[in-house]
């Protein structure tokens, strides 16, 4: 009986060893609101297969210039998979939404 | 940490995210409430940037303390499928390429080579992005993504030394656990010269200020680069391989670069000729106390404190200005704790008279490398260090 104890004992031991050895990261999900208008959906879906929506929105405004040019290196340099018609679709929301009136 | 009281000025020039925000016209409820805080796993309420992949920024407050508490260091990571665990039973660091012996080290193995440790400013090139002008895509940080802290690990030259590394080697890369969203996005692996990586003070740490690191500061080991960019301190250290050609990864290739001037900086708004990695980490303070925008009491004693670092060379002497630069005293500084940690100044100031101040500080390391009065510009925002401004009332 004794035996069986000193067992339990170490294998309570070991295992809380094992899980010392273990860390584990769950990053919270933060909701992050992409202002309403034309292309919002589009924007939101195709940029968060990557990051989220908050890269947008710390971001200065912006001129339509610049907007196209940060959609054009996410898909020529990141590989996102946004066709043509969705890059104009997103420049555009983005311009309107977090643009610089340029 | 009792001292946490944040204003939400304070907030707002820490929480470089917001400036933005006033550009949206009248104050929304959200420039009302304050930078969005948030709590992250084994980190302390800090300064949401983004989310997913996280970006963390310390709030000011923090660095009234000569080292900063590891759950309040900054979060950096580029690519999103961080690692959601990490087993020490099973964790490798994999040491392959151009050696004799190819290496697996467990954490055993790691903490078998000679431990050494010291304090250093970990910093990321970034910081201070928000302050440019013209304004910069990228990582909106005010003054946050810094923090010193005391590391400890195995040096990176006695792993490669116990790989031997093979003739005609070139590069060293370092990649770790965090993998890309996508096959397209390149994963992020950094590089260093042969000759840069077997100098001794490089480390691949697995203790910050004597604890394991929090997974999100890139448990179980790191790499550490005292006195340059934390572009190069790979969290969740995984590979390390040796190189007979040059790397061309895109973290080094194309990312993370500034004009090749003396610098790193060119004419605001811009395009570089010709550009060169990120690497040493330019002379720089912070006047953490008074803060920007707060009020003080005439004819009362005061104390301007705040902190300094420059790479690889202590901070011999730092000047404050209490009239806007017209006139500079020398500050007392604080605690000598190496050449890669920052040191803290102290200015005892009383003023006499009601009205607006403008308090600024340069500092000067043992080589003569100081700051510039003008801010200096880049198109990725990098070195931010101009002599800051700090404006009070006193009342």
């Amino acid at each position: 009986m004794k035996r069986l104890f000193i067992i339990i004992i170490a294998i309570c031991v070991a295992a809380g060893f094992a899980f010392a050895q273990e860390k584990q990261l769950t990053v919270p999900v933060v909701k992050i609101e992409l202002t309403a208008g034309p292309g919002q959906e589009q924007t939101s879906t195709l940029c968060n297969i990557c990051h989220s929506a908050d890269y947008i929105t710390m971001q200065p405004k912006s001129s339509k210039a610049t907007w196209a040019g940060s959609v054009t290196k996410m898909r020529k340099v990141f590989g996102a998979p946004i066709s043509d018609a969705e890059a104009e679709t997103i420049t555009n929301y983005l311009s309107a939404n977090y643009g610089n009136g340029k | 940490m009792e001292d946490f009281s944040l204003t939400r000025r304070n907030l707002l020039k820490g929480a470089g995210a917001f400036v933005a925000l006033s550009a949206l016209g009248g104050l929304p409820d959200i420039v009302s409430a304050g930078p969005r805080m948030v709590r992250f796993p084994e980190k302390t309420d800090m300064i949401l940037l983004t989310n997913r992949p996280p970006q963390l920024e310390t709030p000011l407050p923090f660095f009234k303390e000569m080292i900063t508490p590891n759950e309040a260091v900054f979060v950096r990571w580029h690519i999103s499928q961080l690692p959601t665990a990490v087993n020490l039973a099973t964790w490798r660091i994999k040491v392959s390429g151009n050696v004799e012996n190819e290496l697996s080290l467990s954490m055993d193995d790691l903490k078998k080579f000679e431990k050494v440790g010291y304090t250093a400013v970990l910093q990321c090139s970034g910081n201070g992005r928000s302050f440019a002008e013209p304004r910069v895509l990228g990582g909106q940080w005010g003054n946050g993504a810094m923090a010193n802290v005391t590391w400890a690990g195995a040096r990176l030259k006695d792993i490669l030394n116990k790989a031997g590394i093979k003739a005609g080697s070139v590069d060293i890369s370092f990649n770790g656990l965090d993998k890309p969203p996508l096959p397209t996005v390149p994963d992020f692996v950094k590089s260093l010269a042969v000759d840069k990586a077997m100098e001794d003070d490089i480390i691949v740490a697995y203790e910050m200020n004597g604890k394991e690191l929090p997974m999100l500061n890139g448990f179980p080991a790191r790499l550490v680069v005292p006195g340059w960019y934390g572009t190069y301190w790979v969290k969740c250290l995984s590979d390390i391989t040796v190189l007979a050609a040059p790397f061309d990864g895109f973290w080094v290739k194309s990312a993370y670069r500034v004009p090749d001037t003396d610098c790193g900086c060119i004419e605001p708004g811009t395009a570089p000729k010709k550009t060169v990695p990120v690497t040493r980490m330019n002379t720089r303070t912070l006047i953490v106390n008074p803060m920007d925008g707060t009020t003080l009491k005439a004819k009362a004693d005061a104390e301007i404190m705040g902190l300094a670092f420059s790479s690889n060379h202590s901070i011999v002497d730092v000047i404050v200005s209490v009239d806007g630069g017209t006139t500079w005293k020398k500050a007392r500084l604080g605690k000598d704790m190496g050449r890669y940690s920052w040191i803290q100044f102290f200015f005892p100031w009383k003023p006499e008279k009601p009205g607006r101040y403008t308090i600024m500080a340069k500092a000067t390391n043992s080589v003569g490398e100081s700051q510039p009065f003008d801010a200096t510009w880049n198109p990725p925002g990098y070195y931010w260090n101009k002599v800051e401004k700090t404006v009070v009332t006193v009342k």
